[in-house]
């Protein structure tokens, strides 16, 4: 039985001809692919037409927790619970609850964004499926990678092969598990 | 690179001719409120007008020097038209003589130096620091200090256009930036000081300062915003200027109104937990009498407007939302001066109650008036005179490349 298939990888060296290639396969219309580079190649989410994250809408929603909890506790615990008089003050006023508005509606978006950004990342992810390939290791020290998924709908290990070929893509390679 | 001329195209020229009308029509305005107002009003209106625009275009030189301070690269291509907007500046020591003059007069807006303040019990303890011939020095100095300093750091950078590969000006302004930027920080604070928060010599904030900059850099950078898009629509500078600029200023205007809010609350908030009638009695007179509708105005066209405006990231590379943020910033300044001035002079004590009549109409548009043109008038001549564009500095090709 022959192992099964991950994807197809291709190596680029030069980074001009990768951002081209990237392109290409953009256009070509393969939704599950992805490109390993050792550094951050800027412009390349952009050349991916990656969709913008909803990860604002995750901080925001943090936000408004915050200060939720901000402006009840403030209110419950010293107005309805525990009413204390304290040199003639209000027990809840607005004025004095900013600060700790102010505060915990930045905890809170704070702690969503960090939490939204592992969830939308997938981590912590302790593996890559691609990590015993040899031309994936290369990817950490000198050498673009492309990879395109066998789970993408379009996928077919010929196809995939001559497409990466035609880009200029060198040791083009199936992957297979290990 | 060629020197960017802008002098002779129909923008600056508009520039220059919308400066001149409306210096003509707010000089019409002045004699107007002056005639209709009486004195006080009148010297109240042009107070407004003058550190709405004196502040802006002193501000505009600190913004200058911020960037040789920082080595800021995002800036080079754009850092000269902050430059050319210090064209007031030279004249602030001229358009202070009608100031000092009414505090010389009969019955001034400054309390302070009116005679029955040598019988105040307070006053009479403050007279040390509020007195007119201090009060004269220390304006003469604030405005020497700021043509000092536009002399050196625009001076420096406009060298720097015609000095080839020698770099020497703009490493002088890396050095010297530093020290501009403490004396701006303290001609800035004791200016507000003298000629804002004087109008109320009982009442004392020691925020008052880092206030009247976070308002006055929020304006500059609205200023510079609607400059910046005008040049670009017109597809002049159009090599010197990206997105990436656009959506740096969007930043930068979003935090500083969100820093004057910070900065407004924080005075608003120790005064009214503090509770002590001779701090309240500021926000006393301004929360009645109508004057806090324009508390309110001021909460919404300094904060929540420009805040819901500017949080997204992708509005700030729109220029019609740029446009509306920076125009609602540039009114709320308004606001604000508004708000802190003619409280202060329409003032009355009725029995044991201190309060403030509403004194707010179109007479208080004049001297913003008459200070716009001759804001705009003065930086229309600067763009005769030099290149539009820092054309040689050493930073130019990274602000041209960055990304934000």
């Amino acid at each position: 039985m022959s192992k099964s298939t991950i994807g197809v990888v291709g190596e680029f060296t030069d980074v001009n001809a990768l951002t081209a290639a990237v392109a290409k396969v953009t256009d070509a219309g393969y939704q599950r692919w992805d490109v390993y580079t050792p550094y951050p190649v800027h412009g390349l989410d952009k050349t991916m037409k990656i969709k913008r994250s909803y990860l604002t809408y995750i901080s925001f929603a943090g936000l408004l927790g915050g200060i939720t909890t901000a402006l009840g506790l403030q209110w419950w615990t010293g107005a309805v619970d525990y009413p204390l008089n304290i040199g003639g003050k209000q027990l809840f006023a607005w004025q004095f609850s900013v600060p700790i508005d102010f505060e915990l509606s930045i905890l809170g978006t704070a702690l969503m964004t960090v939490m939204g950004l592992f969830h939308l990342c997938r981590l912590p992810t302790w593996y890559n499926k691609y990590q015993d390939d040899e031309s994936f290791k290369k990817a950490t020290d000198d050498t673009f990678v492309i990879a395109i998924d066998a789970d993408d709908d379009r996928f077919s290990a010929d196809n995939a092969q001559q497409f990466l070929r035609q880009l200029g893509a060198q040791n083009v390679h199936i992957v297979h598990a290990s | 690179m060629a020197h960017v001329d802008l002098g002779s195209t129909p923008l600056i020229a508009s520039m220059q001719k919308i400066g001149l009308a409306l210096i003509g029509v707010g000089a019409i305005g002045l004699g107007a409120a002056y005639a209709l107002h009486g004195q006080e009003r009148f010297f109240a209106d042009y107070l407004l007008g003058f550190w709405y625009f004196a502040g802006i275009s002193v501000t505009m030189v600190f913004f200058s020097a911020l960037q040789y301070l920082a080595r800021a690269g995002w800036s080079a291509s754009i850092r000269r038209i902050a430059e050319n907007f210090t064209g007031f500046v030279p004249y602030i020591g001229i358009a202070l003589i009608p100031i000092v003059i009414n505090m010389l007069g009969h019955h001034s807006i400054y309390e302070w130096s009116h005679e029955s303040a040598a019988s105040d019990p307070i006053l009479i303890k403050k007279a040390a620091y509020l007195n007119p011939t201090f009060f004269i020095v220390r304006l003469g100095l604030y405005a020497l200090l700021w043509i000092g300093m536009v002399k050196y750091i625009v001076g420096n950078s406009v060298k720097q256009d015609t000095a080839g590969s020698d770099i020497t000006p703009t490493k002088r302004n890396w050095k010297r930036s530093a020290p501009w930027v403490l004396v701006f920080a303290i001609t800035i604070t004791f200016a507000s000081f003298d000629l804002l928060m004087s109008l109320e010599p009982h009442w004392f904030s020691t925020i008052w300062g880092v206030y009247a900059f976070a308002g006055h850099f929020a304006a500059s950078l609205a200023i510079i915003t609607l400059t910046l898009i005008a040049l670009y629509k017109r597809g002049l500078m159009k090599q010197y200027i990206t997105l990436e600029h656009f959506h740096d200023l969007g930043k930068l205007m979003f935090a500083f109104s969100v820093f004057w809010t910070y900065i407004a609350f924080s005075q608003y908030f120790i005064i009214w937990y503090a509770n002590l009638p001779e701090e309240t009695i500021y926000f006393d007179v301004r929360t009645s009498n109508g004057w806090e509708l324009f508390g309110l105005l001021l909460v919404l066209f300094h904060f929540v407007l420009p805040f819901i405006l500017l949080l997204r990231q992708d509005v700030k590379r729109k220029m019609a939302v740029l446009t509306v943020a920076a125009i609602v910033i540039l009114i709320s300044h308004f606001i604000d001066l508004v708000w802190i001035i003619m409280p202060a002079v329409s003032k009355v004590v009725g029995g044991t109650h201190m309060s403030a009549n509403m004194m707010f109409g179109w007479s208080e548009f004049t001297g913003v008036v008459f200070f716009a043109g001759v804001f705009l008038f003065l930086a229309a001549k600067n763009y005769q005179k030099r290149s539009a564009v820092a054309v040689n500095d050493p930073l130019l090709n990274e602000s041209l490349e960055y990304s934000s």
